[in-house]
């Protein structure tokens, strides 16, 4: 008996449908909040957002109170501050993608600008440049990241300007949300540009990736050859840079900075230069570099913490050179060189398929850069090595093949067992198979979020649970619980759960996501509780009402764990019992010839006794023995007297009969009178008699 | 004595509904809730579903003298992923798990099978599981149903997805409607450790059916003797989905009874039947509740209905009584799901509790004493999520017990519960799990006494709780038994009836003349100290009180104690030589057969006679009224004939044996 239980996928239609159908009723997400916005204005657009770990301040790029840049919100006060904005009448300047990522505690954002902000080493007016400012100061202060190894732009003496000069149009820049390391002293950026990042004049050929230590002006050059005859890297820059150098594929150039930063993660090209490829392979990747639409395509990933000799190695990839098993001249054809994905490094103009580039990812409107988790050991990449794009989360541990370092986050409801492409994101397929765009993950990689229009997905785990959108419409949110195994969807219209995220453009039509409209830029905090994205919907929340895009914030996990206090309403009263005012008589005869007489009282009082009786027919009834006590319990209960003949009469009791007589009982308590009375028998027996009783 | 009046309280009392017990979570491996039962003697058990390795398994926690087990995997020897957990419950925590898990693969498809295990009243851990049905299709959809009539003795209604339509298959079947699925509803039978299927009930197998919702799976419903009833809800040839209902007569199904209306006031009911819920009560007095789909043009849609068959002893047992509508009026957007309970007791017809959500409101309606149907009024509550289940229970003394999602003020998700009291009193609470967060599959296990165990799974996936509130009915009235004549205080025992329901074991207290002279008394007789007795009719009660404090208190049962011989008197006219005995029991009465006076003047030992009127000097009998008031007092008298001292001995016994001697001295002049 076979049984595949960990995860079993779906590829029918209408096993999909059932893995959509909601499981769990109560699993929403909400409510959104909107952030773009000061206590008395909406911000006119609001755009690539970017939430600190501490979840207090969340960096923006738009435009509000008629300033166009980059903001910062603090979300305990309200207050929104400019980190670099000017007046959105002045043109130039601000590039259009400004790219803010934040520092853990929301002091430091980096940003890409055009404008000189510290026109002593930025003194090149046309070029983009890559700032941090610090948000501690008023105005804040700004630091020039992409600026030449070892020049401080800070000393005080006269130095040449620290600011990398540029060969030609373009710059330094960096992405949005990952470029800032959590303590906001290490920055990646890219340069679109030929520069003297080495240190000479046009030395470094555009298209590199850098990373920027504030603390110590360090600037280390990240992409770098690799020697392929030792194996080991050099000190040189990838010739014909490691990013694509293509204006249409703007979203596959940057790099991820880990928060802890020590590792980096980009969307590389010229893969032989960089990183060992299989023998084969490295045929199949010069053909599509040289013949192809665009050059072939990997995520790429360094460790430069480890050193100046830290390999780069390989996300993915269609082969595994470096898998165990895999013989140094392995081609692809070995089943133990392959990584998760042979085909990549196949001939096959994927690239055309989708418009975009070959190899990993084809799409132009996809964000290619991976996300790296705090430490950077755990990467979510986007990437359409088969069919539509989806979501890959790659474990960059130590000694694990790529086949068994990757993990599936999503698939898309195939349409064609055979062409697994055909159709893709095509307008009436998109609710299975439309495209991925953008994705996030949280610092410990336990939750990732990624972006699409997509409503069925073939995998489960993760379980789908919550209501599906009733309908088609913008690009949504969706965050993976790899705990919970779960998927849920964060982005809803206010009315309903069931409401998808909706939009009409200019002239009424609603809008759709089919080019990724909708949610973007999504960005967890350090905790993964609270996820900040941006989104075109102007359903999300109650009064959105500037027909753009807008910031939101939702806690994830705020809803799963409040609760009010539990109200018990008190039971119904106490039962009363009557207990009646009685007196409870018995008597025994005792050995000796006295009597024990034990009355029951209902409460606290005193108590008499007395025994009256003749001691013939025809004498007077005299009193012949009395006792008394007081009854201490509040409640009442048994209390004994013992009735004692009178000396001269004890030995009556000693007779044959004894002594029959009469005890008259009473109980009083305050005012309160009980009297009772009883036959009691004085008459010794047992040893003291010498008889039986 | 004088009698006179003061006020106790019987202490104790406390909360009766308590602050939920979550048994297992947050967890992220906690995965789906199964369900909650509850005996009769207030144990019970709760079953759910736990990852183990990356495999979801069957889990459950023991309801055990009030307090709750550790977790405890139900499937051990099953290796695949589980899923539906269902649970029946029996006295001393018995209880019996049904769930579903792959059995094979089957030309490159898994097939599932539903599977059982009990635990015994003396095992320390679920038994190896048996095999219910080796083929229940692919296991979705499956949504068992479980009911234990006895120790052993239990049946499960389950549907099977036989074909789903899917594209590229060919088939002859026809899809009635789109979505609709082929499915067979089952039922299997547990006698002693044994399983017997009975085969599909359903009554067109060539139908499709409407596909699995959290409201359309079958129920079953089971008397005391056995006997039960299952519903399920399936198209006629109409197209529209109807509930349908069947007796079950051992390993017997009855015919099919049509439940739900086709038509209304001459008009065709064309909506579905969407939702539905079953109860049965001890004599399998059947109520069904079922709504027509709302948002729909159909006469009566999003309305309530209920139809019932009679208790099993009546005539017409195998008869419904026809729909009612049980809405107590149409509710704006139409009703939500209907749950519904069932006792013999009340009513004209027993009685039942009916409970749905009327918008965010809980609505609930009962029987009347007439045996129609009637709205309880009710304050509003917490405000419901519209369209959630409510869960019901109905307390034989009166009252019942209904349980609805809702918010609180600040708009957290929480239970709300409302218990009504034998005694009018009602007690509301709106409680939730350790932790807070969403809530899902609100289920009920009945004791049948009015109490009733709500599970619920509360927080997300990834944080879910396992939470059961355990909401207790006060012990059910119970009857004292004291001896029916007079008797010595050494033979005044008491006994009583066990009292059903409560929560966990319930102590009893024995109060006489409203005094507790025992209480925490675990058996159900009681000899009193003679002291506590003393002499006299006296009113006993035994005060029954559960685990969390509530309290029944018996009616008071007579009990005639006679401690005391009987009173002897002698009186002397001396100047005639005449004497005259005078003997009365107060009580129990003389025994004047037994009885004699010797006069001791050679004259034979002489009876008694019945006096016709009091007898003054002894006057006890005269004051205390009542029975002992009326015994007749004997007397003798006897005149000597010549002077001189004699010795008059009188043996006296009273009707319980209590024997006196005296014996006089008389000096006749």
């Amino acid at each position: 008996v076979s049984v595949p239980i960990a995860r079993r996928a779906c590829a029918a239609a209408a096993c999909a449908a059932a893995l959509a159908a909601p499981t769990h009723a109560a699993a929403e997400i909400g409510p959104i909040e909107l952030v773009s916005k000061t206590t008395t204005e909406q911000a006119l657009e609001a755009d690539e957002t970017a939430l600190s770990a501490d979840g207090r301040y969340l960096a923006f790029s738009g435009s509000i109170g008629g300033l166009r840049g980059v903001f910062r919100k603090d979300l305990q006060t309200g207050a929104v501050v400019p980190v670099a904005a000017k007046s959105s009448l002045e043109g130039g300047g601000t590039p259009e993608d400004p790219a803010p990522s934040i520092s853990a505690d929301g002091r430091y954002v980096s940003f890409t600008t055009g404008a000189r902000l510290d026109e002593d080493d930025d003194d090149l007016p046309a070029t983009a440049d890559v700032y941090v400012a610090d948000m501690s100061s008023s105005p804040p202060g700004y630091e020039l990241v992409s600026a030449r190894d070892g020049c401080d732009p800070a000393d005080p003496l006269p130095h040449a300007p620290c600011g990398l000069n540029y060969v030609g149009g373009g710059g330094s820049e960096v992405s949005g949300r990952t470029a800032l390391s959590a303590d906001g002293r290490g920055v990646a950026f890219f340069t679109t540009a030929e520069s003297d990042l080495g240190g000479a004049p046009g030395d470094t050929p555009a298209g590199q990736i850098a990373l920027r230590d504030l603390a110590t002006d360090r600037t280390t050059l990240v992409s770098v050859e690799r020697d392929s005859a030792s194996g080991q890297m050099t000190s040189l820059p990838v010739a014909g840079g490691t990013i694509v150098d293509k204006p249409q594929l703007s979203r596959y150039r940057g790099a991820a900075l880990s928060a802890d930063g020590t590792t980096v993660a980009w969307l590389g090209t010229h893969l032989p230069a960089q990183v060992p490829l299989l023998a084969d392979e490295k045929n199949v990747i010069a053909e599509e570099d040289s013949h192809g639409i665009t050059p072939y395509v990997e995520p790429l990933w360094r460790r430069v913490v480890d050193g100046p000799l830290a390999p780069t190695r390989r996300i993915v990839g269609g082969g595994d050179p470096l898998a165990a098993g895999c013989a140094p001249t392995g081609t692809l054809a070995d089943p133990a060189c392959q990584a998760p994905f042979p085909g990549l490094s196949v001939l096959s103009g994927r690239g055309s398929l989708t418009s975009g580039s070959s190899g990993w990812l084809g799409p132009a409107e996809v964000d290619g850069i991976p996300q790296l988790s705090a430490d950077g050991r755990t990467v979510a990449v986007i990437g359409n090595p088969i069919g539509s794009t989806n979501v890959f989360l790659v474990d960059m541990g130590d000694g694990l093949s790529r086949r068994q370092a990757l993990d599936e986050i999503t698939r898309e409801v195939p349409l064609s067992a055979t062409e697994p492409a055909a159709g893709v994101n095509a307008q009436a397929n998109i609710p299975v198979n439309g495209f991925v765009f953008d994705v996030a993950i949280s610092a410990n990689g336990q939750r990732v979020a990624f972006v699409t229009a997509r409503q069925q997905f073939a995998l489960s785990p993760p379980r789908l649970i919550g209501s599906p959108p009733s309908s088609l419409g913008l690009t949504e949110l969706y965050l993976v619980d790899r705990d919970a195994e779960t998927l849920r969807r964060v982005t809803h219209g206010y009315g309903e759960f069931t409401e998808a995220s909706s939009a009409r453009n200019s002239q009424g039509e609603a809008q759709n996501g089919i080019n990724g409209l909708g949610a973007r830029s999504p960005s967890f905090d350090g905790n993964g509780a609270l996820l900040a994205f941006a989104s075109d919907a102007a359903n999300l929340v109650e009064g959105d009402g500037n027909d753009a895009k807008d910031a939101f914030l939702v806690d994830v996990d705020a809803a799963s764990t409040a609760s009010g206090p539990e109200e018990i309403s008190p039971g119904p009263r106490r039962r009363r019992l009557k207990r009646r005012w009685r007196l409870t008589l018995s008597a025994y005869s005792l050995p000796d010839g006295r009597v024990r007489l034990v009355a029951v009282v209902p409460a606290a009082g005193r108590l008499r006794a007395a025994a009256w009786g003749k001691l013939g027919p025809q004498v007077r009834t005299r009193r012949l023995a009395k006792a008394g006590k007081r009854a201490r319990g509040k409640a009442g209960g048994p209390v004994k007297l013992t009735l004692g003949l009178h000396p001269p009469l004890g030995s009556l009791a000693h007779t044959k009969e004894g002594v029959y007589a009469t005890a008259r009982v009473s109980f009083r308590r305050g005012h309160r009178t009980l009297r009772g009375k009883l036959q009691i028998r004085f008459h010794a027996h047992g040893r003291h008699r010498g008889g039986a009783r | 004595v004088l009698a006179g009046f003061s006020l106790v309280a019987v202490p104790g009392a406390r909360a009766l509904i308590t602050p939920p017990v979550t048994v297992d979570g947050p967890s992220p491996s906690i995965l789906e809730f199964g369900d909650v039962a509850m005996a009769a003697d207030g144990s019970g058990g709760v079953v759910y579903v736990k990852e183990v390795d990356g495999v979801p398994h069957v889990f459950a926690c023991r309801l055990i003298e009030g307090e709750w087990s550790g977790s405890l995997r139900v499937d051990w020897d099953q290796p695949y992923a589980a899923s539906q957990p269902r649970i029946a419950a029996g006295p001393k925590g018995e209880l019996l798990v049904v769930w579903v898990t792959p059995i094979a693969t089957v030309h490159g498809r898994t097939r599932d099978a539903l599977f059982s295990a009990s635990y015994g009243p003396r095992a320390n851990g679920f038994g190896p599981s048996q095999l219910i049905d080796s083929d229940v299709g692919e296991g979705i959809g499956v949504d068992p149903s479980l009911t234990a009539t006895a120790p052993g003795q239990a049946i499960v209604a389950y549907r099977v997805i036989t074909f789903d339509f899917r594209p590229g298959i060919f088939t002859t079947a026809v899809q009635l409607r789109p979505g609709d699925v082929m499915a067979d509803i089952r039922l299997a039978r547990l006698k002693d450790d044994r399983w017997s299927r009975m085969g599909a009930v359903n009554r067109n197998p060539e139908a499709s059916m409407r596909p699995p919702s959290p409201f359309n799976g079958p129920q079953v419903a089971a008397g005391a003797d056995g006997g039960a009833a299952v519903a399920w809800q399936e198209p006629d040839q109409s197209g529209a989905a109807r509930i349908l209902l069947r007796r079950v007569f051992g390993t017997t199904p009855g015919p099919v009874l049509e439940a739900s209306p086709t038509s209304w006031e001459g008009q065709p009911v064309t909506a579905d039947a969407d939702s539905f819920s079953l109860a049965a009560s001890p004599f399998a007095q059947v109520r069904l509740a079922m709504r027509v789909a709302p948002e729909s043009s159909s006469v009566l849609s999003g309305r309530i209905l209920l139809n019932s068959l009679e208790p099993n002893f009546s005539l017409t047992a195998g008869t419904l009584t026809g729909a009612l509508l049980a809405d107590a009026g149409a509710v704006v957007g139409g009703a939500g799901p209907p749950g519904v309970a069932a006792v013999d007791e009340g009513g004209g017809e027993g009685s039942m509790r009916l409970g749905f959500l009327a918008g965010t409101q809980l609505r609930l309606i009962e029987v009347d004493d007439e045996g129609a149907l009637t709205g309880v009024p009710a304050e509003p509550g917490p405000p419901a999520r519209p369209g959630g289940q409510v869960v019901t229970t109905v307390n034989p003394e009166g009252g019942g017990l209904a349980a609805y999602v809702a918010s609180d003020v600040e708009g957290n998700p929480a239970v709300a519960v409302r218990q009504e009291y034998p005694s009018g009193a009602v007690q509301t609470a709106l409680l939730h799990a350790r932790q807070g967060g969403p809530i899902a599959d609100l289920t009920i296990g009945r004791s049948g006494g009015g109490d009733g165990l709500i599970g619920f799974l509360q927080g997300e996936l990834g944080h879910a709780q396992v939470a059961v509130e355990r909401a207790t009915a006060p012990p059910a009235s119970f009857k004292v038994t004291t001896p029916a004549r007079w008797v010595q205080p050494r033979e005044a025992k008491v006994h009583w009836d066990g009292s059903a329901g409560g929560s966990g074991p319930v102590r009893y207290a024995v109060l006489i003349a409203g005094r507790v002279v025992r209480s925490g008394l675990r058996r159900h007789v009681f000899l009193p100290r003679p002291a506590q007795l003393g002499t006299g009719v006296k009113p006993v009660r035994v005060l029954a009180t559960d685990q969390v404090g509530q309290q029944t208190l018996s009616r008071p049962a007579k009990l005639r104690v006679d401690g005391e011989a009987p009173l002897v008197g002698l009186g002397v006219r001396a100047r005639r030589g005449r004497v005259v005995v005078r003997v009365v029991d107060p009580d129990s009465g003389l025994n004047a057969k037994r009885s004699r006076v010797s006069f001791g003047d050679g004259t034979a030992p002489m009876r008694l006679r019945r006096s016709r009127g009091g007898v003054k000097t002894l006057s006890r009998a005269a004051r205390k009224g009542g029975e002992g008031g009326r015994n007749p007092a004997y007397r003798l008298s006897h005149s000597f004939e010549r002077g001189g001292r004699y010795r008059v001995l009188v043996r006296a016994c009273d009707k319980v044996g209590n024997r006196i001697v005296r014996s006089f001295e008389v000096r006749v002049r």
